[in-house]
């Protein structure tokens, strides 16, 4: 018989045993490796599963459901084949199976350790999943040991070593990874706060120093100048730094994306070109994007996605004609391909055509109507229409339904200007500003607001600003000119 | 003090295992491990998954399973206290549903015994409106030890979509206040003095709608009057619906919707309070604010507001001394991470976790991001030293939000504990007894030993009734709830039982607690920073409730002393920059500081 007491002891135990077993599903063919069923024997390949892992593939889109099941049934039928598995792992990467993406590429690795592919994707795919720095740098290091000269995976490797608490270590990793990839502002501003913990101010100084000439425009550069001149007891240098980071635009420099290193590095595998390419979008990285899309569009001509990803660029890339294709192809392809209807509504907004960016907003806003986006193109469109209240309530409910951009403040201002309710303006470039201090036409109308109220120290601070991002503005110096005659 | 081991939260010897019992542990440990194998692996398992294992969970090898007694004992079932937070859930995943749980712990009726005060969800969701029975509840202790609930008659019931709770005596009568933080209107309720509150939210100018999450009370204008500081969380879209991996319906993010400003309402003697965000610069910020911690982490007198974010930049106001603030988060770095990146700042407690004589902080975070540690140089210039101290990696697979920092053995060091529960679906950790949804939120929480080196040890074994339950905690909150001298730990989750964890660790050192109070004010100096010296040791605490997520500890400075034979001196910064010395004490008691009665020291600026 055993006691309550003794009953709820092993309860405890049972518990931490399961939960010592959690990371089990994630690397239960590894851990049971040797066991009888499920696995291969011993050898120089001692831990590769048997079987493929299947993920849950509920809700999938077909096409994306039959290329995992293909990649799956691969290797189920040559379970010793390493290029299977990196086949595997390639197509559950892109698709967030991190899980899957972590078994199958260390089997590939396994059956194949002298290819670096396989081991630096086993170390991304830990990466994403996040959760065991110390793996994802022992990892890191094989692929390195493997390619020494790859400046990506040493950059990972110092993002994993950080994780770690190693700093010495890290700062290592990317020292090297900067003599390899001397350009690179994210190599030099890890190097800066690095240091700057380290307490080797000087570094970390000489670091931000550089980053700035790199990047002018980068607070986070200034930031830590600010911070190192500051401990350096260079106070009134350093606090104006400080001053100046703060007026700058935030997150100027493009985080490392793993896969998109690896792609732009040279890589070529098919299934993570179109990740990288959205990767590289949400970056801004527009130009680099475009080829990618390109290869993706060779394998999948008639993907709605593609095209409204090309039409995007070129947007950016300020070529409306190729726009303007790509998006109507995209929605000939799909007519509620929500992000063309939108990119083309723009697109006509901008060249003037209110009537049919409004028609455009309208059936975005119909498709997805939670979101903001569809509204504030609406808005703007109705704005052009000369329709200012109507443009106000389609503003109000995007930012009922979201985070709006700086340019739909600033267009909602016009707006308001136009209904002479200059103090609601007055907030909404307020509101433009604080969501992009480095957005040039929002204080230019923020200047001429305070001028017209005869508020001309305001309108100067402004102004002055403008003339510190772009100094050769033409309009700044035109009505700082004015304002000081 | 006299220990009161005889009562329920007191220490009880008989809990402690015996070593057959261990024996049988390990045995059947043994026997698990081996389960399902039917032959020995050919080689040893690879290293780098032995590692992952023991990474986040205790190692189990026959023979060494150690003997010690968990530190701290769950004394729920005994203790009278019987509560659940309600989230009100139905499977429309309204997302105020996976943020509540707020808990204080305060004396209630001035018996001297430490009370319980738990808020708690509605079923009206989406509306945040006041609907329906009353459901926040009041556990009162009795001289036995025990909770009785004293809900009733005690008119601290409250039927709002409650969120989170401050403590705060805002009309100087010498009662602690409660002000309840809800999706919907928030409730400030007067304490009477005689175990009865009043709500007095209308006259006092309470908000009336919009989000509040955690709240601080603080004389942020040094008027003598405590302002109140209210997080903002956001500002919900009616009828969104989020998606999360591969289109699976979950609850929205922070990002998902537009973010709200906070609030700071300064108290017009007594009564009313005044919003004066926009002329204090509060609302020139939007982000979606979960916790807040006050003190004057620049050290120049004036106490300051830390807000943690969720997924953006944290704020660091700068009390400037003319009724405005200034962020210096971004500028001092405590807005971000190390990597630059702002996290998802849950919960967060200001202490002073390195011993520097300077208050640090640490901020619990989403999973796949470390709880975040960052250390001050005393004047509001942070340095995240996360994984420097070991605080990083153990903390990335769990979503944090209740956190406590407090010394477990006395040794004179600060360890940490954080409640973990995630706010995304994914698989469920073993170990979870939690019904559907719930389970796919469940994790188990953690604890931390602070080390003579500043490092921090995750301590597994010795916490294990601690962090075994694998629950959706949310609101945590470190009090004397038995007046032995140490801290003991209440910890809500959703639909689970609150629970509360007796702190039986072994002592390796005395303790002092300290209140300072004003007699001019007849209040506690709430924002004092008191710092006691003995010998070459120094420690350093600031006065006040705020602290974790949604909580509220009692205004009472806790200190574990290690081996001193006697505290020195005890230096009171009071709120108004002043300085005063007590002392000497004796260690292993409480002391109440009253202004003025020791002696006045010429504050010679930033000192401390």
């Amino acid at each position: 018989m055993v006691s309550r007491t003794t009953q709820r002891r092993l309860g405890h135990a049972r518990r931490v045993i399961r939960a010592c077993l959690r990371l089990g599903i994630l690397f239960a063919p590894i851990l049971c490796g040797g066991c009888g069923d499920g696995t291969t024997g011993s050898g120089a390949a001692e831990g590769v599963p048997a079987s493929a892992p299947r993920p849950d593939l509920e809700g999938l889109e077909p096409r994306v459901r039959a290329l995992l099941v293909q990649a799956a049934d691969r290797v189920d039928a040559d379970p010793r084949n390493a290029a299977a598995w990196g086949a595997l792992g390639n197509a559950c990467f892109p698709h967030d199976f991190f899980a899957e993406a972590i078994i199958a590429y260390d089997a590939a690795h396994r059956l194949e350790p002298t290819r670096f592919e396989w081991v630096y994707m086993l170390g991304v795919s830990l990466d994403y999943s996040g959760i065991d720095p110390e793996r994802i740098a022992d990892t890191l290091q094989a692929a390195i040991a493997l390619r020494p000269d790859d400046p990506y995976a040493r950059i990972q490797q110092g993002d994993a070593l950080i994780r770690l608490g190693r700093l010495e270590d890290a700062l290592e990793a990317y020292a090297t990874a900067r003599r390899l990839l001397p350009g690179d502002a994210h190599t030099l501003r890890r190097i800066a706060t690095v240091s700057l913990q380290l307490g080797r101010v000087e570094d970390a100084k000489a670091a931000a120093e550089q980053g700035i000439a790199l990047v002018p425009s980068a607070s986070e550069f200034r930031t830590v100048l600010g911070q190192a001149l500051l401990r350096l007891g260079q106070t009134a240098q350093g606090n104006a730094e400080l001053d100046l980071a703060e007026s700058l635009p935030k997150d100027t420099i493009p985080r490392r994306d793993p896969v998109v290193d690896r792609v732009m590095a040279g890589g070529r595998s098919s299934t993570l070109m179109y990740r990288s390419g959205v990767a590289l979008v949400n970056q801004r990285r527009f130009a680099e994007a475009v080829p990618l899309f390109l290869i993706c569009e060779e394998v999948h001509p008639h993907s709605a996605r593609v095209h409204t990803y090309l039409g995007i660029c070129a947007l950016a890339l300020n070529q409306p004609a190729e726009a303007r294709r790509r998006l109507q192809r995209a929605i000939e392809i799909h007519a509620e391909e929500h992000e063309a209807l939108l990119g083309l509504a723009r697109l006509e907004a901008s060249e003037g055509r209110a009537d049919a960016a409004l028609a455009l907003a309208d059936r975005a806003a119909s498709v997805r109507p939670e979101d903001p986006r569809a509204w504030a193109v609406r808005g703007l469109a109705l704005g052009m229409l000369r329709r200012p209240a109507e443009a106000v309530i389609a503003f109000e409910r995007a930012a009922e339904r979201g985070d709006v951009e700086a340019p739909d403040h600033l267009n909602w201002a016009r707006a308001l200007l136009e209904l002479e309710m200059v103090p609601d303006a007055g907030r909404r470039l307020e509101q433009a500003i604080r969501r992009d201090p480095g957005y040039i036409p929002a204080r230019l109308l923020m200047a001429e607001l305070m001028r017209a109220l005869r508020r001309p120290d305001q309108a100067r601070i402004h102004l002055l600003h403008v003339l510190r991002l772009d100094p050769s503005n033409a309009i700044a110096r035109e009505r700082l000119a004015a304002l000081d005659g | 003090m006299p220990a009161r081991r005889d009562r329920i939260l007191g220490r009880d010897p008989r809990l402690q295992p015996a070593p057959a019992l261990t024996l049988a542990v390990t045995s059947v440990a043994a026997m698990l491990i081996g389960a399902g194998c039917d032959r020995a692996p050919a080689t040893p398992a690879p290293r780098t998954d032995a590692r992952s294992v023991d990474a986040r969970t205790a190692e189990f090898r026959p023979g060494d399973l150690p003997v010690s007694p968990s530190w701290f004992i769950d004394v729920t079932a005994q203790s009278g206290v019987d509560f659940a937070v309600n989230p009100g859930a139905r499977g429309d995943l309204h997302m105020p549903e996976v943020m509540a749980g707020g808990v204080a712990a305060f004396d209630s009726d001035g018996d001297g015994l430490m009370d319980l005060y738990f808020v708690d969800g509605n079923d009206a969701l989406p509306a945040g409106v006041l609907a329906g029975p009353r459901t926040n509840r009041l556990f009162r202790q009795q001289p036995s030890g025990t909770f009785v609930d004293a809900t009733a008659g005690s008119g601290l019931g409250c039927n709002g979509y409650g969120m989170g709770v401050a403590l705060g005596d805002f009309d100087n009568d010498g009662h602690l206040d409660v002000f309840v933080s809800n999706f919907g209107p928030d409730r400030l309720f007067r304490n009477r003095g005689d175990g009865t509150f009043e709500d007095v939210s209308e006259r006092m100018k309470m908000p009336q709608g919009g989000w509040s999450t955690s709240a601080a009370f603080l004389d942020f204008t040094r008027s003598g009057w405590l302002d109140l500081y209210i997080c903002r969380y956001v500002e919900l879209v009616a009828g969104k619906k989020c998606t999360r991996t591969r289109g699976a319906p979950d609850y929205c993010g922070p990002k998902e919707h537009p973010p709200a400003s906070d609030i700071l309402l300064r108290n017009e003697e007594g009564r009313t309070f005044t919003d004066i965000s926009e002329i204090a610069g509060i609302a020139t910020v939007r982000a979606a604010g979960l916790g807040v911690v006050c003190a004057d982490f620049d050290d120049d007198g004036w106490i300051d507001i830390y807000v943690a974010n969720d997924a953006y930049p944290n704020n660091l106001w700068r009390n400037r001394g003319d009724g405005t603030a200034r962020d210096i988060a971004m500028r001092g770095g405590s807005a971000l991470n190390v990597f630059g990146h702002a996290e998802a700042g849950m919960g967060v407690v200001a202490e002073d976790l390195d011993h520097s004589g300077t208050i640090d902080l640490f901020i619990t975070h989403l999973m796949n991001e470390t709880n975040t540690l960052y250390l001050n140089d005393g004047r509001a210039n942070f340095t995240d030293a996360t994984s420097a101290v070991g605080l990083g990696a153990s903390s990335m697979a769990w979503t944090g939000f209740g956190v406590a920092a407090l010394d477990a053995t006395l040794d004179g060091r600060l360890d940490l504990f954080i409640a973990n529960g995630r706010v995304y679906r994914d698989s469920p950790v073993p170990g979870t007894t939690m019904p559907e949804p719930w389970l796919r939120y469940a994790e188990p929480n953690l604890y931390y030993r602070g080390l003579a080196d500043g490092r921090f040890e995750l301590l597994r074994d010795e916490v294990r009734e601690l962090t075994l339950p694998v629950e959706v905690s949310r609101g945590a909150v470190a009090a004397d709830l038995d007046g032995d001298g140490d801290l003991d730990l209440v910890v809500t989750s959703l639909e689970a039982p609150a629970r509360l964890f007796r702190n039986d660790a072994p002592r390796s050192g005395r303790w002092l607690a300290v209140r300072a109070v004003d007699p001019a004010l007849r209040r506690d100096a709430i924002g004092a920073s008191i710092l006691v010296h003995a010998g070459a040791r120094r420690w350093r605490r600031t006065l006040s409730s705020a602290c974790s997520y949604l909580s509220a500890q009692p205004p009472v400075a806790h200190f574990g002393l290690g081996s001193v034979e006697q505290v020195d001196r005890i230096e009171v910064w009071w709120p108004d920059g002043r300085r005063e010395d007590f002392g000497p004490f004796l260690p292993d008691r409480s002391v109440v500081l009253e202004r003025g009665s020791g002696h006045p020291q010429v504050a010679t600026g930033a000192t401390r």
